[in-house]
């Protein structure tokens, strides 16, 4: 597909709605435009076309035009018209099955320049009146105006609240071509392969190749390949693949195609290649191929014919016919960057009011709407990302989301169905799956795997495989391939008990262990856990009278001899280094192994246990934090016993609090930004919260509090891929994912009005005489704020007030603060500095100082306090 | 009559205690405090100062109401080509 340059790409597709004329045909023609990003030579463009209601061997056109003063096209096309079969179409579906439209390619075989930060417009429309098709249209305003015709396009009207989904792409740069004379045509398909050796006029890095192309009525599937030479013939295996489906290419007339190569290939200069082309279909011929017969006019190589599918080749030197071709590709050697180091993406994904969101490719999160009550978010909820997938525990709903597998279905999966881990074939597609799980061994089944090629499962085509005992496997696709995500039960794979054990009929703890899934939270059997095989989250088959112990298969508490847990498991911690946190109501226990070679368990603490599931936290040495119900806790790198970080700083924390699960959530998080742990406590009713912040560099508590609809209930590190996004998250009572931005000197509500941050510090009482049986007279006062000179290198702080309390013992002056009495003077500094020095003239034996602030869009910072004082 | 002296105000750096007679407080502990921490959101410089305020990541609210995020994570795939 070449360079992608400008994008609409919604997560969900409608048809227009009616008003914007709902259909494409020649008559009511529909348009996008956008603005060029850049400048570039537009050579394809991609639609999302939803369906076409007649199925008519009609064709699709798009092209690109200029726009008029009103966002409209100007009726003059900048690029060719080429046609496009309806045949690769999805056929008609209800509108509730919208899902199944699919991205189609226009070619360009006249591209045209764009300029960057011009307007322009992708028009749409078919060959006839009743050849309909809808171009897939979301409200949205992102992108430019989508415009719409009645009457074939002479007059547009235009909308800037909706946008067709779209993609534009020029190629990457031609490095070697033939496509002189006048064309001639050569057949190919079944066994008969053609192709074309070139020698490579410089060194690059091979990323499409484009062939002129028309195919049968049935070709196939096309596939072109690169192979190396040896005296002109092809030589050795495919080295880069690209294939296109029948249905991207046309009937009735030879248009360039072209096929994205699966292998970026260094291609070296002066060395002579072979470009392949074939086609699946078992009849000859499938296609026919552009180039020119006879005159030998390309010297870099000649054309070459394969009769028996590519074992043995011919050059058709004696004729000295060439292929027209076009080879695409980028510099390499000195001076050329890399497209990317990223190899993997990031999803963020929040679970709310029986529902499952995730972040779509643009950075947005959206709603999975497979599990749309599917869940119960009243009950207890934990979840844990394994393999590509995250796993829920939700009381009876075991449930998986799943975004790393495609999912094919078959009417009936035969006698031998898959195996985990069992490679299949699509014998028309020539994709390949490895099988991950199955939702049944027999019958109409549904099969999830993850796709190691870039062919996909079609429908209607035969797939095959051996399993593990070397069955043959075979059955038909009832439909083509759906990519993730993917929400599904979570059950023993095939839902077959009898070979792969049961889950527990309901958990509400889920975590991950040295490849293991790991549930417990059962209500029934608060005491027990449950561990599936290693690297096999589908098998739970546990050693029995009949099947004894090997290493790394499932494992429950009633299954192993490491040893049994006497409390109602509250949490699962689990560390990579060989060793699990069992954390309880009241007591703390470590798996320290595996379980099925020789693990045991042993007790960390006898008293100190966890208050719930996520009242717990591990910070960079991963030290194990929690709140166990007295206060926080510490165990050094997890398997420590545990000691109490609070029990002399705050010895009523857990009478203030009074924390009781059934009525509050306890969260625990680590801010690897701040170095430090927020420990919440958020009435589950209401939202209304208490916290601490403890720092680590300090080693001291700061109390905090937060709106009641900023009320913490989940919170995560997301190391987003997008920095903007790498933050730590709370999950809070309103519904919004929020974190502290330092910028911001309010919180913000979920109107986005702003929260002012009522913050306050008294001064430690501090006596005014040497003597304590003397007063002293404080005669000078003066405060050091932070942001040193207005403006300047240092972000200044806002102004506060202050309130100095005096009196006859140190006690009653931390009263008087306390209760808000009437203080002895006070004052509000609003400059950043030094401030002028204040003259309280205030007599005592003991004095405090109350700093303030609870003005909307404020902050503040102090350096020092001090004064003068004169003992008396 | 004594000469007069510097008194330096001490900063509860070390947070609040709330465990300790006040005349014997640990030394830059407070009994008093809330929404300071020690290392301040202006340049995160060890003097207290206010906390740093909590605001929207995502425009979107999840569920598209007003009820908690019960539970957050993140998944790491690879996408499939040309999804």
């Amino acid at each position: 597909m070449s360079v992608l340059h400008d994008e609409y790409n919604p997560s969900s597709s409608s048809i227009p709605p009616a008003g914007y004329n709902s259909w494409t045909s020649s008559i009511y023609k529909h348009a996008q435009t956008f603005v060029a990003s850049s400048t570039y030579t537009i050579t394809s463009v991609a639609i999302r076309i939803c369906k076409n209601l007649y199925n008519y061997s009609s064709k699709a056109y798009v092209n690109i035009q200029g726009v008029d003063g009103n966002h409209n096209p100007d009726g003059t096309p900048v690029t060719s018209t080429e046609g496009k079969t309806f045949f690769a179409i999805p056929s008609y579906k209800p509108l509730a099955e919208h899902d199944g439209c699919e991205w189609k390619v226009f070619t360009f075989s006249t591209p045209a320049e764009l300029t960057s930060g011009t307007e322009y417009a992708i028009v749409f429309y078919t060959g006839g009146p009743l050849d309909t098709a809808a171009w897939a249209n979301e409200p949205s305003g992102e992108t430019g105006y989508f415009c719409y015709s009645s009457n074939g396009g002479t007059t547009w009207n235009n909308t800037d609240s909706r946008d067709c989904a779209y993609r534009t792409y020029s190629n990457y740069a031609l490095q070697d071509n033939f496509e002189a004379g006048v064309e001639s045509e050569f057949s190919g398909g079944g066994d008969y392969w053609q192709g074309q050796a070139f020698t490579a006029t410089s060194t690059y890095i091979l990323k499409s190749i484009a062939l002129r192309l028309e195919r049968e009525a049935a070709s196939g599937t096309f596939v072109v390949s690169l192979r190396a030479t040896a005296a002109g013939i092809p030589s050795g295996e495919d080295l880069s693949v690209g294939i296109l489906y029948q249905g991207d290419v046309d009937t009735g007339s030879k248009a360039w195609h072209e096929f994205e190569m699966d292998v970026p290939y260094k291609i070296v200069e002066d060395t002579t290649y072979a470009v392949i082309v074939r086609s699946s279909t078992a009849t000859y011929p499938g296609f026919t191929i552009g180039g020119i017969s006879g005159g030998d006019p390309y010297d870099g190589g000649t054309q070459l014919y394969s009769e028996d599918a590519g074992t043995t080749w011919a050059a058709i030197g004696g004729e000295a016919d060439d292929l027209w071709f076009r080879v695409y590709g980028t510099a390499t050697g000195a001076g050329t960057s890399p497209d990317t180091d990223a190899v993997t993406v990031k999803r963020l994904w929040a679970i709310s009011s029986n529902q499952f969101w995730y972040e779509d490719e643009s950075g947005d999160m959206i709603v999975f709407a497979d599990a749309t009550d599917d869940l119960d978010t009243t009950q207890p909820l934990t979840a844990v990302e394994a393999y590509g997938k995250v796993f829920i525990a939700n009381n009876t709903n075991l449930k998986v989301a799943d975004f790393a597998n495609i999912k094919i279905a078959t009417a009936n999966i035969g006698s031998h169905p898959p195996d985990f881990g069992t490679a299949l074939t699509g014998g028309d597609s020539g994709a390949v799956m490895v099988v991950d799980y199955i939702t049944t061994t027999a019958g109409a089944t549904t099969i999830y795997g993850r796709r190691t090629t870039e062919y996909t499962f079609q429908s209607g085509e035969t797939v095959t495989g051996t399993d593990d005992d070397t069955n043959a496997i075979s059955f038909t696709t009832s439909a083509a391939e759906t990519l993730p995500p993917h929400w599904y039960d979570w059950t023993v794979y095939g839902n077959d008990t009898t070979t792969f054990g049961n889950m527990p009929a309901n958990a509400n703890l889920v975590a991950e262990y040295n490849g293991r899934l790991v549930l417990a939270g059962n209500t029934n059997y608060p005491h027990e856990w449950w561990m599936s095989r290693v690297y096999n989250p589908w098998d739970f088959q546990t050693a029995t009278a009949s099947v004894s112990n090997t290493y790394g298969m499932a494992v429950t508490s009633g299954s192993t001899d490491a040893g049994q847990i006497g409390d109602v498991i509250t949490a699962l911690i689990s560390y990579g280094d060989d060793f699990f946190v069992f954390g309880c109501s009241s007591s703390l226990y470590l798996l320290d192994g595996d379980p099925t070679y020789g693990g045991t368990i042993e007790t960390l603490s006898k008293t100190a246990g966890i208050y719930g599931a996520r009242a717990w936290c591990k910070d960079h040495q991963s030290n194990l934090y929690f709140y166990s119900g007295e206060g926080l806790y510490k165990a050094d790198g997890g398997r420590s016993k545990p000691v109490s970080l609070s029990e002399l700083v705050l010895p009523k924390w857990s009478e203030e609090w009074e924390a009781n699960p059934s009525d509050y959530r306890i969260v625990a998080t680590f801010d690897p930004i701040r170095n430090g742990i927020v420990v919440s406590q958020t009435a589950l009713a209401s939202g209304a919260n208490n916290n601490y912040w403890y720092d680590f560099k300090t080693d001291g508590f700061y109390p905090e509090n937060y709106p009641d609809t900023c009320g913490i209930y989940s919170s995560y590190y997301y190391n987003s891929i997008d920095s903007s996004t790498r933050v730590l998250l709370f999950g809070c009572n309103d519904g919004y994912l929020r974190t502290f931005y330092d910028n911001n000197r309010n919180d913000i509500l979920a109107d986005d009005s702003n929260s002012s941050i009522t913050s306050w510090l008294t001064i430690p009482v501090l006596p005014l005489n040497d003597s304590f049986d003397c007063e002293g007279k404080l005669i000078s006062l003066t405060f050091d704020v932070g942001g040193g000179a207005s403006s300047g290198s240092f972000q200044d702080s806002d102004g506060f007030t202050y309130e100095l309390f005096v009196g006859d013992d140190a006690e009653t002056v931390l009263e008087d603060v306390k209760d808000s009495a009437t203080a002895f003077t006070s004052g509000t500094l609003s400059a950043t500095g030094r401030s002028k020095k204040i003259r309280p003239r205030a007599r005592g034996y003991f004095a405090a100082i109350r700093l303030y602030n609870i003005t909307e869009s404020e902050t503040w910072a102090i350096n020092r306090i001090f004064g003068i004082v004169l003992p008396l | 009559m004594a000469n007069a002296q510097e008194i330096l105000f001490p900063l509860p750096l070390k947070g609040y205690n709330a465990g300790s007679n006040i005349n014997t407080q640990p030394v830059n502990t407070t009994g008093d405090m809330n929404n300071v921490r020690p290392f301040d959101s202006l340049e995160r410089k060890l003097r207290l100062g206010q906390r740093p305020g909590m605001a929207k990541v995502y425009d979107e609210q999840i569920a598209s109401a007003a009820s908690p995020i019960i539970a957050i994570g993140s998944i790491s795939v690879v996408d499939y080509v040309g999804d």
